[in-house]
């Protein structure tokens, strides 16, 4: 294992992993007094699970970098990006915490996931193009 | 390869050493831009704030303040509702010293469709308001009619759709320009409609606590005094009774919040020095230690023929690169924050927020730029200065 791979490794690892509690707990979507679910209340379980991916594929890819699985968390960073708002509808009033507090969490970690992955993508197929010409 | 490529040339080849570098530079340009849209922010809030208020003083039930403090609703748009006899409305006109006088009626929604949790409806007379009516006539220039509103910036409900409140569908004609106050997350009509809306939450039982007719009653009255006339004035419609009322100067609130920025700009500003003084020592410092790495390498290059100047220029191009590069990433993690946390912020510091127009953004975002260009450059000087008077055939001898 390279140092550098540990480093953007740990880095998107870690971002995902935020995401994916973030979005289970201080950043989670809005629930209604009487209990029930918001509009969001999907939002929750999509930000869980590409959050959870980005930090398995992050993993994977610290052991053994591979372009592929850099480019799908790079992917999975502008997904998260795009989910709440875009993707799945939230409530429509900025008064809400799911437009105050997770659309914003899920732009801000989608779109550093999604720039750090894909700087970690261009240096490992730097690499292995001097690899191929050496 | 030319001279002018060697300072880039440096900096890539060894990553670990610019990486500490442009993060040190990083939060210089991250405190400075950030900090600056901020206050800039909470100042523009804040003039917002008093053109909003538009009155000398804003008259309330006296019970008010027991159900919700009206200067919530116009400062983190906090719902509430409260009402008081219209006849005041005529008492107050008839006073002395009063130039306009204006009613507004509050109504806080149970769930309106558009959000799930209430919204704050407020009702003017368009025919003598003359605090909300300026404000709406930048987007719209026709009149309000029956079951059509208005809504701040804030309430995403768009042109054209309807939301529904109480059960009345009622029509979105026009989206406000943003205030940075609570005041974004209201929706505005007329006294008509808000009459109808009244009497539709008293059909679906809920509570008021309005004695007769819904048409026939006030939340707020807003007050301008003949100059000279406010204070007198203020004492004045205290004394009146039936209903005893609240005055509220609204230098008093525009003051308070004048007060709390002022604390907040004083510590963001502190800060920002702190952060500045102990970035700008951690950076001379390091470019004097990296300085002293280098000697046998700036003395390598002093041998081959480059000038004095020529090899303080190396230093300082570096310091320059590392600086903008730092800078930019800096600006641009400040932008990923502020603009789409920004009803976070405005949130937890309870205050009017309304952030800067692109423009003005690119102007801080230059001006900060530049700055840290400057700073870099000031804490590489030193080192610059001790690298280009290298003396070669000392340090080829302790190489030796």
């Amino acid at each position: 294992m390279k140092k550098r791979d540990i480093a953007f490794g740990l880095i998107v690892g870690i971002l995902g992993l935020v995401l994916a509690v973030g979005a289970q707990t201080f950043a989670r979507p809005c629930v209604h007094a009487d209990g029930s679910a918001a509009v969001c209340a999907t939002v929750k379980t999509w930000l869980t699970v590409e959050g959870g991916l980005i930090a398995v594929l992050s993993g994977l890819s610290m052991i053994r970098p591979n372009a592929v699985t850099q480019g799908i968390a790079a992917a999975g960073g502008l997904l998260a990006a795009l989910t709440p708002g875009l993707l799945i509808p939230i409530c429509k009033s900025d008064m809400m915490a799911c437009q105050r507090v997770t659309r914003p969490t899920a732009l801000v970690i989608g779109i550093l996931v999604g720039i750090v992955s894909l700087w970690w993508l261009a240096l490992t197929l730097t690499a292995k193009r001097r690899e191929a010409r050496s | 390869m030319t001279p002018h490529k060697l300072p880039l040339r440096n900096l890539l080849r060894r990553p670990g050493r610019t990486a500490a570098l442009t993060v040190l530079v990083v939060f210089l340009a991250l405190s400075l831009f950030a900090g600056s849209v901020i206050v800039m922010s909470l100042n523009s809030g804040l003039g917002s704030l008093e053109n909003r208020l538009g009155a000398d003083l804003i008259v309330v039930p006296a019970t008010a303040r027991g159900k919700v403090d009206p200067e919530k609703i116009w400062l983190q748009g906090t719902t509430g509702y409260y009402y008081m006899s219209a006849s005041k409305l005529e008492e107050i006109r008839g006073m002395q010293g009063v130039a306009q006088a204006s009613a507004q009626v509050y109504l806080a929604s149970l769930r309106a469709d558009c959000c799930s949790m209430p919204i704050q409806v407020i009702g003017f007379d368009p025919e003598t308001d003359f605090t909300i009516r300026p404000w709406i006539g930048e987007r719209l220039k026709a009149d309000l009619g029956p079951l059509e509103v208005v809504v701040g910036s804030r309430v995403s409900a768009g042109v054209n759709e309807t939301i529904r409140i109480y059960g009345e569908s009622c029509l979105v004609i026009a989206r406000l320009a943003p205030t940075g106050t609570g005041l974004d997350t209201a929706v505005y009509c007329t006294m008509d409609t808000m009459a109808a809306l009244l009497q539709a939450a008293r059909d679906l039982n809920h509570e008021l606590k309005i004695d007769g007719d819904p048409a026939r009653v006030v939340s707020a009255i807003y007050v301008k005094a003949v100059p000279g006339e406010a204070d007198r004035l203020e004492t004045a419609i205290r004394q009146t009774r039936n209903p005893k009322v609240t005055v509220i100067r609204a230098r008093t609130v525009t003051s308070d919040v004048e007060r709390s920025l002022g604390g907040v700009a004083h510590t963001i500003t502190v800060l920002i020095v702190c952060v500045w003084i102990l970035a700008l020592i951690l950076l001379t410092a390091a470019f004097l230690l990296l300085g002293g790495e280098r000697r046998r390498e700036f003395a390598a290059l002093r041998a081959l023929g480059m000038s004095r100047g020529g090899l303080a220029g190396i230093a300082l191009k570096e310091a320059l690169l590392v600086s903008l590069f730092g800078g930019l990433i800096g600006i641009g993690l400040a932008l990923l924050f502020l603009l789409p946390f920004s009803g976070l912020i405005e949130s937890a510091l309870g205050l009017p927020f309304l952030q800067p127009g692109w423009q003005t953004m690119l102007i801080l975002a230059a001006g900060t730029l530049l700055a840290v260009c400057a700073a870099g450059s000031m804490a590489s000087v030193f080192s610059a200065r001790r690298l280009s008077r290298v003396d070669i055939s000392t340090i080829m001898r302790e190489g030796a």
